[in-house]
């Protein structure tokens, strides 16, 4: 079978696969991301709702979660993952753990974000009588926006280059071609070719990353 | 003036001491490959093929060698590292992978001897009985490098479950010309296959991973032992009539060796000598 079929009949398919992962992982992470992220600002020591036993547990939590190489973290959690899919093999599967590894990330990232955002507007708003939700929404999270994509984009590639490793249980994806069609089975075009895909595919979220955060910024 | 030269001097002080300092290195090495008694050995970590060669080991050090062990954790860099010389010799592949590899990267590699086992394979399942009970769309995990994907395609089609495409040397998913169960046929890592066999209706694998999980051989839907399938230890080529390798082989082929293989993987890996 000459490259080119072979290229044609494992690569399209696989970024379909890889990018379906890419996709619904980072829709799940942005929404937990974003809860855990809030909850930590809040709950922080100069928070505006300190509470010690929330924010030291969720912190503990976040390390431990971060602490797994995610290759581990893939087979370690393969009971949790038959819970919420059924399976432990294929995409949907995979997305689990994907979504594990980059939740608590983003949390902190987020986390960081908001810390980051100038206190006297918090005062301001307090000071104008805004209420908890609305110094949330309306000052912290309008004015970590654009930083906030920025983390996003970060955590985005990251998710990418963890596909690969999903790969080893059967999810597929490029990263999976790469290692079976390319570097196991001796095939430096494949291995090559697929790179240079994942190559585009980050390129573009960067890029579209970096153009909204300027957009945003403005 | 005299603040320039200081420095030149001591510049040249160093460069001196650097080669000084190379000069020992060398010869240290030299030294060691002089008295033929140190033997780089490379193995896979997850590999029962470790656990053979380290009973060999054994005897190689009371025999007065110094063995350096190195542990990869994929199939292709311990060949790579024999290739270039880091390690002398490699144990993990059989001879269908060696020829493989060979084709692919300069045929620069050699096997010592004749081959020392042969390896059982075996079609596995939790929930099936019986190979009978396989049904139209089923999930079948089987392995993902080039010849035990060969080999476990093979005996899906000896069952009449897959066709391939004829003359093909070593098959992938895409020689599959007609699969009449729709069989999802995964592509995973050897030991994934074995944790995942929960998800998975049938599992194609080596027996000797399935084993070393704490399964037994009676929980094979089918197994056979691959005659081809040669375990060998590998050298570059021109290296494996050495002294050394003699030495090696020899250690590989003992009483003990063939004891651990009886006692712990009888039928599994069954021994040439």
């Amino acid at each position: 079978m000459d490259a080119i079929e072979l290229l044609r009949m494992v690569l399209m398919p696989s970024l379909g696969q890889t990018l379906f992962m890419v996709i619904v992982t980072t829709i799940f992470s942005t929404i937990i991301g974003f809860l855990l992220g809030i909850i930590l600002t809040l709950t922080k020591e100069n928070g505006l709702k300190p509470n010690k036993i929330i924010y030291k547990l969720l912190d503990a939590l976040i390390n431990v979660i971060r602490s797994f190489p995610f290759i581990i973290l893939i087979v370690a959690i393969i009971p949790v993952t038959r819970a919420i899919v059924g399976t432990s093999i294929g995409m949907k599967a995979a997305i689990v753990p994907l979504t594990v590894a980059m939740a608590p990330f983003l949390a902190r990232l987020i986390e960081t974000n908001l810390d980051e955002v100038n206190p006297s507007l918090v005062e301001a708003a307090q000071s104008f009588g805004a209420s908890r939700t609305q110094i949330i929404f309306k000052v912290l999270i309008v004015e970590a926006l654009p930083v906030i994509v920025s983390s996003l984009t970060l955590s985005i590639i990251s998710v990418i280059g963890c596909t690969a490793m999903a790969g080893v249980v059967g999810a597929g994806g490029l990263g999976a071609v790469a290692i079976t069609y390319g570097y196991q089975n001796f095939n430096d075009t494949i291995m090559y070719s697929t790179v240079i895909v994942l190559i585009i595919v980050v390129q573009l979220v960067q890029m579209f990353g970096t153009l909204s955060y300027k957009k945003l910024k403005k | 003036m005299k603040r320039k030269s200081s420095i030149f001097v001591w510049c040249l002080v160093t460069i001196i001491f650097m080669f000084a300092l190379v000069g020992c290195g060398s010869s240290e090495t030299t030294a060691s490959t002089d008295t033929n008694k140190t033997i780089k050995f490379g193995v896979n970590s997850g590999n029962t093929a470790t656990e053979v060669f380290n009973v060999a080991a054994e005897k190689l050090k009371a025999e007065g060698y110094t063995v350096k062990l190195t542990e990869f954790n994929d199939y292709i860099t311990p060949n790579k590292a024999v290739e270039d010389g880091t390690i002398d010799y490699n144990f993990f592949q059989h001879i269908p992978y060696l020829k493989a590899y060979n084709e692919n990267n300069g045929n620069k590699l050699a096997y010592i001897g004749t081959g020392l086992y042969n390896l059982s394979y075996g079609i596995f399942s939790i929930n099936l009985k019986s190979i009978n009970d396989v049904k139209d769309g089923m999930k079948v995990g089987i392995q993902n490098d080039p010849t035990n994907r060969s080999t476990s395609l093979h005996m899906l089609q000896d069952l009449g479950l897959i066709k391939l495409k004829d003359g093909v040397e070593l098959p992938t998913l895409l020689d599959i010309v007609s699969n009449p169960k729709h069989l999802n046929i995964i592509e995973m890592d050897e030991a994934s296959i074995v944790n995942a066999m929960k998800d998975l209706d049938i599992g194609c694998v080596c027996s000797e991973k399935w084993v070393k999980a704490g399964n037994t051989m009676d929980q094979a839907l089918i197994s056979k032992v691959d005659k081809v399938n040669t375990m060998v230890v590998v050298t570059t080529k021109g290296n494996e009539n050495s002294e050394t390798a003699k030495k090696i082989d020899e250690a590989m082929k003992s009483a003990e060796v063939k004891k651990f293989l009886e006692e712990h993987y009888k039928g599994v890996m069954v021994p040439l000598f």
